[in-house]
């Protein structure tokens, strides 16, 4: 039955225009993709010690202006972001680490595309989660409808074959199909990754990325001989096929979209920094020792050395005011940033929701989660910059506040100091991590998987036999 | 003969209950994703009142406290909490720049969703020069984009089009009607030019009404000019008779019905997905930007190098800015001296970027060029760009935006600048008459009429090749 399949695939000329225009578009696609991260790449890593170099020798100053002098940390790729490039367009590159300020990241590049980019990127993810399915669409709409129409099944069953061996042979074939598309990019992608030095996790969650893509072809194509199953005839069966593409690839996400944006909104630029501004306002400012939050902490402070004017501490109190007000701060960025990780743990669980109706939805998720390029890769990033910023502000705020005495503004910090500051090394999430956080995904995504060949072997058994050949013809 | 097909073919679309089911669903389709552009254009014209309004509550305490100042004396407040301080007007109040979108925004999103509508403009914001003026709000919903009315027309209306008019000749050879047809003398080009107008009449009808009626009850219709609604009215209609010249050019192919939609369904695809993310790649290869993050790296050492000869940096900036050198030496020790320079060597940083900037503008605009150049390609490109332009949300509305807000940001600066180098306190009068930010998305400019242009030319290939191509002679199926 598969090799009937495949040479009937084979002789048709529908199969080979697609594969050549795969075959056309896949080299293009790759090169480019691998291009633009090995370019990103070597940018961001030329940048990262450009700017501690900029860090280190910024000559000898007040340790509370070598925070405000600062430094970035470039967001590293993914390797796999080849593969799926997932958010990186819509989040910035560098994010700037300075004293009383959790600044956002800068510089996306969605802001410097034109507008056609917004239709999609075009990447192996693209080419596997929105147009191999149109493609096995494309080849496998009439894999019943046309037995029916030429009255072909009585002489497929007749030798006894099962509607269930029949509609394996169909399916197999369909995942052959799907196979000669995945496996070139499957083993440029392992090459890839050996060539990229990418350790074990990283190839582990490449494996379980394509194994994705694999299943996810699998439930489309039982999806695919279900409908073919079903229509009466082979153009109704490619309508349905294609308002079934549109709905689950354009419609549900789009629409999930608004849903998210109406129910879990996030605050917009201006709100969010009022509402900072706000927050500020009612606590402790590191600069202003004359506000009543410093005077109590000015109070604090004696009481706790023993003393009763702060020229008597044995430390500088404008270091320890300093510090103090960076510690209220950063709560405050804390409970800002909580707030929209909040909004956007609503937002996904909306989407868990539509992708119960959307395969391509799930695996798009999963995919992104994989290949470390989703939101919460991005918001890991960037929590761990801020704990590298908090703990960058309190080395320079304490070694002012120990070295320095209160009321002279002459203590200059140098090269010592700055070289104290280990350079910010980002590591990106592990693998079981990304399972555990993504886990209801993999859940929809598996019995999505499940419940596809289901409703294939349900109808192979209630449409499959020769009983309704002829039916819609 | 003629008047006939054309009545004939809309009365069989009249009875066809599939071509009515789906013609109500499209109506419920478009009114929904107008409600969608609605509540989003609400929303965000709402964000931005609400910070006007905040803005307003903050610069009249502001004025009070100014008054009570100058009339009783500072009693006390904090060097930064002195409004008739110039350095505090200039980083705790700072001023507004919004960007109001009109009506016809809920038409399309654009770049709505990627760019703020509103920027506090602060002499100490480190990109006065260059705002970075993307929007808070979730990648994801950016990466996946929103459902709204140029959604619907872009995707669905060609598919609609390729649906109802993909099998015209082969359907009827298929089913035997078409030697009858061929036998009354009429020639079958004509024939099927009639009853593709017929159906594209309808579509445009069914497309047309629908977006009129849902913007009507959306009660957004009564905003829009009438030049708005002619460029969305007249874009539609050209990008429509692509798509059905498109499927005239196919239908006089030989071949059967189901040959007919597989290649019209590829065609679709590759217009919709593959070409728009092809050219998009395209333009990035061929024009690579230098990098931002390099940008960064020279802005920083500028920095540093600058900070290090300070007293040379200051002089360079009293060449370019005379009017702005002190009559005194002002001490770097003192808080004036400390922001004299410090914009001094944020000046110098942004002059030692200026070649790598020049140098990623000219590769944006080569981009740009390109994009529009291979929107040739697909009239998809063209009317995307165009229905966001004409919504007032596309990239050069905000990239326009973003060149107000940076020209803001020095005319704020030039405000507050003269009177922190010569050691001028404001009066309350003056902190009424601040500089004012205005922009008038309407008088932007766009390549609209590029886009036209794209789309006519389109037509005209493909009416040409129709007009070229050999009139059907097989009129029955193939044996």
């Amino acid at each position: 039955m598969l090799k009937k399949e495949l040479r009937e695939i084979h002789r048709g000329r529908r199969l080979r225009l697609l594969l050549l225009s795969y075959g056309v578009i896949l080299p293009v696609v790759l090169v480019s993709s691998l291009a633009e991260y090995g370019r990103d790449k070597q940018l961001r890593d030329q940048a990262t010690a450009a700017d501690r170099n900029v860090w280190l020798g910024q000559g000898p100053k007040d340790p509370h202006d070598a925070a405000h002098f600062g430094m970035y940390a470039f967001r590293p790729i993914s390797p796999l972001s080849i593969i799926d490039p997932g958010v990186n367009a819509f989040v910035g590159t560098s994010l700037f680490m300075e004293a009383h300020r959790r600044n956002d990241s800068r510089n996306a590049g969605i802001l410097d595309e034109n507008g056609p980019d917004r239709f999609g990127t075009l990447s192996p993810r693209f080419l596997i989660l929105t147009i191999l399915p149109l493609l096995l669409v494309l080849v496998g709409f009439d894999a019943y409808t046309r037995e029916r129409e030429g009255r072909t099944l009585p002489m497929l069953t007749v030798g006894g074959m099962s509607p269930l061996a029949l509609v394996a042979g169909k399916f197999l074939s369909l995942m052959v199909v799907s196979l000669i598309v995945l496996a070139p990019l499957a083993m440029v992608s392992a090459v890839l990754s050996l060539f990229l030095g990418a350790g074990g996790d990283l190839a582990l969650s490449l494996g379980l990325l394509f194994l994705v893509y694999a299943v996810f072809a699998g439930g489309f194509a039982a999806l695919i001989l279900s409908v073919s199953l079903w229509a009466p005839s082979s153009w109704s069966s490619l309508v349905a096929l294609l308002t079934l593409w549109f709905a689950m690839t354009v419609a549900i996400p789009r629409l999930t979209t608004n849903l998210a944006e109406a129910r879990y909104p996030y605050p917009t630029h201006g709100e969010f920094q009022g509402r900072i501004a706000g927050l500020k306002a009612r606590g402790l400012d590191g600069h202003d020792a004359d506000s009543e939050a410093a005077k109590a902490f000015e109070r604090e402070t004696l009481a706790k050395y023993g003393v009763k004017k702060l020229e008597d501490l044995p430390i500088n109190f404008r270091g320890l005011l300093a510090q103090r007000g960076e510690e209220y701060e950063s709560s405050v960025y804390a409970a800002v940033y909580d707030a929209v990780k909040e909004q956007y743990r609503g937002q996904l669980g909306l989407f868990a929701v539509a992708s119960l109706g959307s395969p391509y939805l799930a695996a798009r998720l999963v995919s992104m989660a994989l290949a470390r390029t989703d939101d919460p890769a991005y918001w890991h990033f960037s929590d761990a910059a801020e704990a590298y910023r908090i703990e960058f502000n309190r080395v320079l705020n304490m070694d002012n506040a120990e070295n320095s005495t209160y009321g002279d503004y002459g203590y200059r910090a140098g090269a010592d100091l700055w070289a104290k500051i280990p350079p910010f090394v980002y590591e990106p999430p592990r693998l079981n991590e990304i399972l555990s956080r993504a886990g209801s995904f993999l859940g929809i995504w598996a019995a999505q998987f499940g419940a596809c060949l289901l409703l294939l072997i349900v109808s192979a058994r209630l449409r499959g036999t020769t009983r309704y050949e002829g039916s819609g013809a | 003969m003629i008047a006939i097909v054309f009545r004939t073919e809309l009365k069989l679309l009249a009875r066809d209950r599939g071509f009515l089911l789906v013609s109500l669903l499209l109506v419920g389709l478009v009114w929904f994703a107008g409600l969608n552009g609605v509540r989003q254009w609400q929303s965000r014209n709402k964000g931005v009142a609400a910070q006007e309004a905040e803005k307003r509550k903050d610069d009249a305490a502001m004025i009070a406290l100014a008054t009570k100042v100058a009339a009783q004396g500072d009693s006390g407040l904090g060097f930064y909490d002195n409004p008739l301080n110039p350095m505090a007007i200039g980083w705790k109040h700072p001023r507004l720049a919004s960007f109001v979108t009109g009506p016809m925004s809920v038409v399309s999103t654009g770049q709505s969703d990627i760019y703020r509508h509103t920027s506090n403009v602060s002499v100490y914001e480190e990109d006065a020069y260059q705002p970075d003026l993307k929007e808070m709000r979730s990648p994801i919903q950016q990466m996946l984009g929103f459902f709204d009315l140029s959604v619907v027309l872009l995707y669905l209306l060609p598919l609609l089009a390729l649906g109802i008019s993909y099998n015209l000749v082969a359907g009827d050879r298929e089913n035997g009607n078409l030697p009858w047809i061929a036998s009354q003398g009429i020639n079958l080009k004509h024939w099927l030019g009639t009853r593709l107008l017929a159906r594209y009449c309808v579509t445009m009808v069914v497309f047309g009404g629908s977006v009129t009626l849902s913007l009507a009850q959306l009660g957004i219709l009564p905003q829009l000019s009438l030049s708005e609604l002619r460029n969305l009215g007249g874009f539609t209609a050209l990008y429509g008779a692509i798509w059905f010249s498109l499927s005239f050019l196919v239908n006089l192919r030989k071949g059967s019905s189901a040959e007919h939609g597989f290649l019209l369904v590829v065609l679709w695809a590759f217009a919709l997905l593959i070409v728009p993310g092809g050219s998009a790649e395209l333009s990035r290869v061929l024009y690579p930007l230098p990098s931002r993050v390099s940008m960064i790296n020279q802005a920083r050492e500028a920095i540093a190098r600058a900070e290090d000869s300070n007293d040379q940096v200051l002089q360079r900036f009293y060449q370019r800015h005379p009017h702005l050198k002190p009559a005194e030496e002002v001490s770097r020790d003192t808080g004036r001296g400390w922001f004299m320079s410090y914009f001094a060597v944020r000046e110098e940083a942004w002059y030692s970027t200026e070649p790598l900037r020049d140098a990623f503008d000219r590769q944006l605009e080569n981009r740009g060029r390109l994009v529009d150049m291979l929107g040739v390609l697909s009239p998809a490109i063209p009317f995307s760009l165009g229905t966001s332009q004409i919504s007032g949300t596309s990239r050069a509305h905000y990239l326009a935006w973003q060149e107000a807000v940076a020209a803001y940001s020095l005319q704020w600066r030039e405000f507050v600048f003269p009177k922190v180098f010569h050691d001028e306190w404001l009066n309350p009068d003056t902190l009424e008459d601040l500089p004012r930010f205005t922009f008038d998305p309407s008088r932007v400019a766009t390549n609209l009429s590029l886009q036209v242009w794209l789309l006519v030319l389109q037509l005209l290939v493909l009416l040409g090749a129709v007009v070229l191509h050999p009139t059907p002679r097989q009129v029955s199926p193939s044996p």
